[in-house]
């Protein structure tokens, strides 16, 4: 039973601010995942739930105990690294069991633990082995069983994923996902990487140059961003983002071309809209976007069709069958509830 | 990333107070030796024997140690002389042999490596014999060319080792360019890879520097007038009238000074080539 | 394809040069350590006498036998010295910061100092009357007032060993700051989410990782200490009596003090033959993955 609390948790250093007055509540045996892009503070905040940083200003909380200043070993975390910190001269049986070691457990126990770990990432075979001998993937697998082989509070983990090859990628996510139900441990979770968040995440955080943009499900995140950033940042391919300004009913994209869609009010807008929300205006009269294909790629599930409006670009995601060519009119509908309407200036949402 | 590197461990204030000390301590035994041979240098020696610490500073030492009988002016433009000559002739000719055992693999060319290297594991103690009996018979003893002579044997292998190990580093694409453009190997070496592994090249040629400037035993042996180099004539002057240490002290000065100028310059690429990871 | 001759070519100037001035000697040397000749007597080589030099220094000279001796203590305890005080200072400028650069900074410049300078100085220092070392350690520990430092064979050997100390840690430091930044941060700081105290990541994970540069820094300190000649002449010309004479300052002694030149070339061979032997050594560490 183990929850986190970080309360106005802010990281300085030098002159760059790293994570801003960040505000957290993370419950018993949730899958959180921090996501944003490199820099954004994500891994920071991780550290500091770790104790390998310490927080300039703020508080953090175990079960409401505050941890500010306690050593790393201290706290009961296990975490993996994204160059999973194996340790280079041990075997993977010496690295898996170091942790108990470090807590004079018998033996006999330690044997056991380790057996029933490496079993668990199917690494009984390689127990014998050096880190140097092996694949990212089994490097990986032993980071994972090392973090696994005693039951801490909290697993952190940190871009694990982001140094395997795509195939392995998907394979070792629904490992990932499998083990954290099994284990019942509370996780944290850092990537850039959205599709890892959307299929691993109970809960969401998205964060963007040290601020927290948006804490949800998966599901809302997807379809209730809190802003523009966040809209742009879910979803392959990502959300349309058109810049221009509400005028009279109409929305013009760059001050200039026309899409029949009614803004909320007038003045400078950003219009969103998913690729895969976007239809082939089929209708006499449906069509909202017209427009010259610019550009069009077979992905054999779908073909993507990209349009230049006013130097913006706009994507739609067309069904598998559909056949168009450089230079051909085409014309869009979009089902008006998959519209999202974001304040210029401050990128929020506008509901309406 | 370079954020500040710790090796992610809490430690307690009182660690981390002791650890200052401790970095304030290295910092105060490197100085403080230094600075009390620059405080000597500009003391009078009444102010030298009662341990002054406040004191009128005089540039009398200086003054003295360059004139007669001590004449640290001819010293110290044999020191350059043969430091300068040494380097001058034994950094072209590193370079050469370098970029050869880099770029080629010949036959016997391990051997010549390590054979080169090891010549730095001989005593100069079993070298100056010979040179003695050998200078004594040419009767080249006490001449600066034979000090250069000297020099090259400490400092041609070690600069060999040095600049290969730049010009390692050196991407073989570069010359592999020019070649398809039609340059020949001279010109390679010389427009190529000599300006890409510069900085490589002059930490090397002023770590030689150094090594000559400094360089004692040989020195010691054979010169005895004409070609008597700065730290000879440091101990030089201890031996007669008994130690006169605020001579000496302007005298040190005057040898070391020069070198911490040049090794500050260096310094940077020269951690920099260490912290990369390889130890050389 | 480069032709191997290119090769020769460039090397030849180097190698001539290294044959002259290197192998050249060696062999004189060795021809010299089979032949007596005091330089006192003649100018010329005297007769050949095989290997009776070296039959002399090892059986029946207690100069020779009291230098390797010497020699001994001083090598074992300034390589540990040396070593143990640059890896504190590697441990301690680790971390990044505005104090620890300008560490940092300093340490390229004892190195840069004439061993002789630096022996001197601190004989200077110790002087009983005016040396500001021996006058600041008079005042904190009475009993060591006006202690005649260098005149004391225990002493003389801590001052000796402190000069090589003072020339040679901070640059191994330097060597050691460089082994320690091919440490990967992630190894220490998983051992310490694992549950290491900070000791116990020095010895469990960061001292292993440090073993190759380790290695390499005892042999090369070591085959410095046994060549180490300024300081003892600058500081204690080997005395007090021959309490600081190291086999390579004997070899000068034997050589141009009492000009005996085969014996001398006998014992300098004495020394080289160690030395070459932790050659040996050094190359198979440092080769280890070829040139």
């Amino acid at each position: 039973m183990t929850t986190l609390r970080l309360q106005g948790i802010d990281k300085k250093w030098d002159g760059f601010h790293a994570v801003r007055n960040l505000d957290l509540q993370i419950e018993d045996r949730e899958f959180l995942v921090l996501l944003g892009p490199s820099g954004c503070g994500k891994t920071t905040t991780m550290r500091m739930i770790a104790g390998l940083e310490e927080p300039t200003s703020g508080d953090l909380y175990f079960d409401e105990q505050r941890v500010n200043g306690i050593a790393p070993r201290l706290r009961d975390v296990s975490m993996v690294f994204q160059n999973y910190g194996l340790y280079p001269h041990m075997t993977v049986r010496d690295n898996i069991a170091y942790p108990l070691k470090l807590r004079g457990q018998p033996a006999g126990e330690i044997a056991a633990a380790v057996r029933h770990a490496a079993g668990r990432v199917e690494l009984q075979h390689l127990l014998e082995r050096r880190p140097a001998e092996l694949s990212g993937g089994q490097r990986q697998r032993v980071a994972l069983a090392r973090s696994i082989v005693r039951k801490p509070r909290v697993f952190l983990m940190d871009e694990p994923l982001s140094n395997l090859d795509a195939k392995l990628r998907g394979t070792m996510r629904a490992e990932l996902r499998h083990l954290a139900r099994e284990l019942e441990v509370t996780t944290v979770y850092v990537t850039h990487d959205q599709v890892e968040a959307m299929t691993l995440a109970t809960r969401v955080a998205i964060m963007k140059e040290g601020v927290l943009q948006q804490i949800d499900t998966p599901e809302n995140i997807y379809n209730r961003p809190a802003n523009a950033f966040v809209a742009g940042f879910i979803g392959s391919p990502a959300m349309n983002l058109l810049h221009g300004d509400g005028d009279h009913g109409r929305f013009l994209v760059g001050g200039g071309h026309v899409v029949a869609v009614q803004p909320p009010r007038e003045g400078k807008l950003i219009l969103g809209v998913r690729p895969e929300d976007v239809q082939l205006a089929r209708e006499p009269g449906s069509a909202q976007l017209l427009g010259e294909v610019y550009a069009f790629e077979l992905l054999g599930d779908n073909t993507l069709v990209t349009v230049k409006l006013e130097g913006q670009y706009f994507v739609a995601k067309l069904e598998k069958g559909e056949r168009v060519k450089e230079g051909d009119p085409i014309a869009f509908c979009i089902r008006p509830e998959r519209l999202y309407w974001f304040d210029a200036h401050s990128g929020d949402r506008i509901n309406h | 990333m370079s954020k500040p590197c710790n090796p992610g461990v809490m430690k307690s204030r009182l660690a981390r107070i002791g650890a200052l000390i401790g970095v304030y301590a290295i910092i105060g035994c490197i100085l403080l030796p230094i600075l009390w041979i620059v405080l000597t240098s500009l003391k009078t020696p009444r102010d030298v024997y009662t341990l002054q610490l406040w004191f009128s500073p005089t540039w009398d030492n200086f003054r003295t140690v360059f004139a007669a009988p001590w004449h640290l002016g001819d010293k110290l433009a044999n020191s350059l002389w043969v430091a300068l000559g040494t380097v001058l002739v034994a950094i072209p000719l590193a370079v050469a042999a370098a970029y050869a055992f880099s770029r080629f693999r010949f036959p016997g060319r391990q051997a010549l490596f390590v054979g080169i290297v090891a010549s730095q594991f001989i005593p100069a103690a079993i070298v100056v014999l010979p040179y003695f009996l050998m200078f004594k018979q040419l009767g080249l003893l006490d001449t600066r060319s034979a000090l250069v002579i000297v020099n090259l044997s400490i400092v041609l292998p070690y600069s060999i080792w040095m600049i290969k190990g730049f010009i390692d580093a050196v991407p073989v694409d570069i010359e592999e360019s020019a070649m398809i453009d039609g340059a020949s190997l001279g010109r390679i070496i010389a427009t190529i890879v000599v300006p890409t592994a510069l900085p490589g090249i002059i930490t090397s040629a002023v770590f030689s520097f150094t090594l000559t400037w400094n360089e004692f035993i040989f020195a010691l042996i054979t010169s005895k007038q004409n070609a008597v180099t700065l730290p000879i004539a440091l101990v030089a002057l201890r031996t007669e009238r008994g130690d006169l240490w605020e001579l000496m002290a302007a005298a040190g000065m005057i040898i070391a000074l020069p070198m911490f100028l040049l090794s500050m310059t260096v310094q940077k690429q020269f951690i920099k080539s260490l912290t990369q990871g390889s130890v050389r | 394809m480069k032709n191997n001759r290119l090769a020769y070519l460039l090397m030849l100037p180097a190698l001539l040069v290294i044959a002259v001035t290197t192998v050249f000697p060696l062999l004189y040397s060795l021809a010299l350590s089979f032949r007596t000749w005091k330089l006192s007597y003649s100018s010329s080589p005297g007769p050949f006498v095989g290997l009776d030099n070296y039959v002399e220094l090892l059986a029946g000279d207690s100069e020779f036998v009291g230098a390797i001796g010497t020699t001994l203590v001083f090598v074992v305890i300034d390589v540990l010295a040396t070593c143990v005080t640059a890896l504190g200072c590697a441990l301690l400028l680790r971390r990044a910061g505005k104090v620890t650069s300008v560490a940092r900074a300093l340490l390229m410049l004892p190195f840069v100092m004439s061993p002789a300078l630096i022996g001197i100085s601190l004989r200077f220092f110790l002087n009983p009357e005016y040396g500001v070392i021996a006058a600041s350690l008079g005042k904190l520990c009475p009993a060591l007032d006006s202690l005649i430092w260098l005149a004391e064979p225990t002493w003389a050997m801590v001052a000796l060993v402190a000069s090589d100390v003072w020339h040679w840690a901070p640059y191994m430091a330097l060597i050691l700051l460089g082994g320690l930044a091919s440490v990967p941060r992630e190894t220490e700081e998983a051992a310490a989410v694992d549950g290491a105290s900070p000791l116990r990541i020095f010895i469990n994970i960061t001292l292993p990782q440090l073993k190759p540069v380790v290695a390499v820094v005892i042999l090369l300190k070591t085959v410095f200490a046994l060549k180490a000649f300024d300081a003892v002449f600058a500081l204690t010309d080997g005395g007090p009596g021959n309490a600081t004479t190291t086999l390579a300052y004997l070899v000068y002694q034997i050589g141009f003090k009492y000009y005996d030149m085969g014996y001398a070339a006998a014992a300098g061979y004495v020394l080289t033959a160690v030395m070459l032997v932790l050659a040996g050594f050094y190359m198979r560490l440092a080769f280890k993955k070829g040139i």
